[in-house]
């Protein structure tokens, strides 16, 4: 059985999908990678290389230009758009041998979670209200509040909500809507 | 973080928090932030979201709650020196300003 912790989240759960992440070293060699990032990257950017090696321009010299930014005291995150629909959020990790770059790329076609839910899931403009909020944190009272509505509509749109997305809670609702494919309850 | 809210969404207004493991689950890499920046117990959460995934599987990608406010994403990753494992800690519950 999957357990649910106290606040009614579901504890663990297996995904189809992973973040695309990349891990550079500080000379910007990839050091560990989601591969189907670098793949995809390479298709973005029309620039086959060799994706042993870094990241394809522009987007390796984007990286490179965020890094240079940085004050070395303070910033260690930030976004670029090196290329259309593609973002770039890049941080700055230290470890014992040095520092790292994590590189997560984003597809920013799917920039708006709720309505890419609502095409995929048939939400209505209701059902994407409740979406919205409930990802927000709202509990179903303060949802009812915002939305001037009974706390028992609210919870009827829940249960819809749950029903088209096919998942069981909230948090599963969560992923599904977000994308992360989740496909296996871990026993 | 501005910029992260416009293209990530309400429901994404964070940057989550990579954290780096060995294949020992030993960390390697934490984010190089301050850490009042951090979750509270971020490594204890991390270190535990491993322990529990090497005990779940090797090979898939788990999602777990670790807190009412808190996913940890753990995955495995390759390059061309060896693997790694990722846990990835990404807040998932940012109220709006009303």
């Amino acid at each position: 059985m999957m357990t649910e912790n106290g606040d009614g989240h579901a504890d663990i759960m297996a995904l189809r999908s992973k973040p695309r992440l990349i891990v550079l070293d500080e000379s910007l060699r990839i050091v560990f990678a989601d591969w189907t990032a670098i793949l995809t990257l390479m298709r973005a950017c029309d620039n086959p290389r060799d994706p042993l090696e870094s990241l394809p321009e522009p987007l390796n010299g984007a990286v490179r230009d965020v890094i240079a930014s940085w004050d070395a005291s303070t910033a260690a995150e930030a976004v670029v758009e090196p290329i259309p629909d593609v973002a770039l959020r890049v941080s700055r990790l230290r470890g014992e041998s040095g520092s790292y770059i994590a590189v997560f790329c984003e597809n920013l076609a799917r920039r708006d979670d709720i309505k890419h839910a609502a095409d995929t899931f048939s939400l209505t403009r209701r059902e994407q209200e409740v979406l919205r909020l409930v990802m927000q944190g709202f509990s179903t009272p303060e949802i009812a509040a915002e939305l001037t509505i009974a706390e028992t509509t609210v919870s009827d749109y829940f249960k819809q909500l749950l029903r088209k997305t096919g998942a069981k809670n909230r948090t599963e609702m969560i992923a599904r809507v977000l994308g992360w494919s989740a496909h296996k309850r871990q026993e | 973080m501005d910029d992260a809210s416009q293209f990530l969404g309400v429901q994404r207004r964070n940057f989550g928090w990579v954290y780096v493991l060995d294949e020992d689950l030993r960390l390697i890499a934490t984010p190089a932030l301050s850490d009042d920046s951090l979750p509270e117990n971020a490594s204890t959460l991390v270190r535990d979201a491993a322990m529990r995934w090497a005990h779940q599987s090797w090979q898939h990608e788990l999602l777990m709650s670790v807190g009412p406010a808190l996913f940890a994403r753990v995955f495995p990753m390759h390059g061309p020196d060896g693997s790694c494992i990722v846990v990835y800690l990404e807040p998932f519950r940012e109220r709006v300003p009303r």
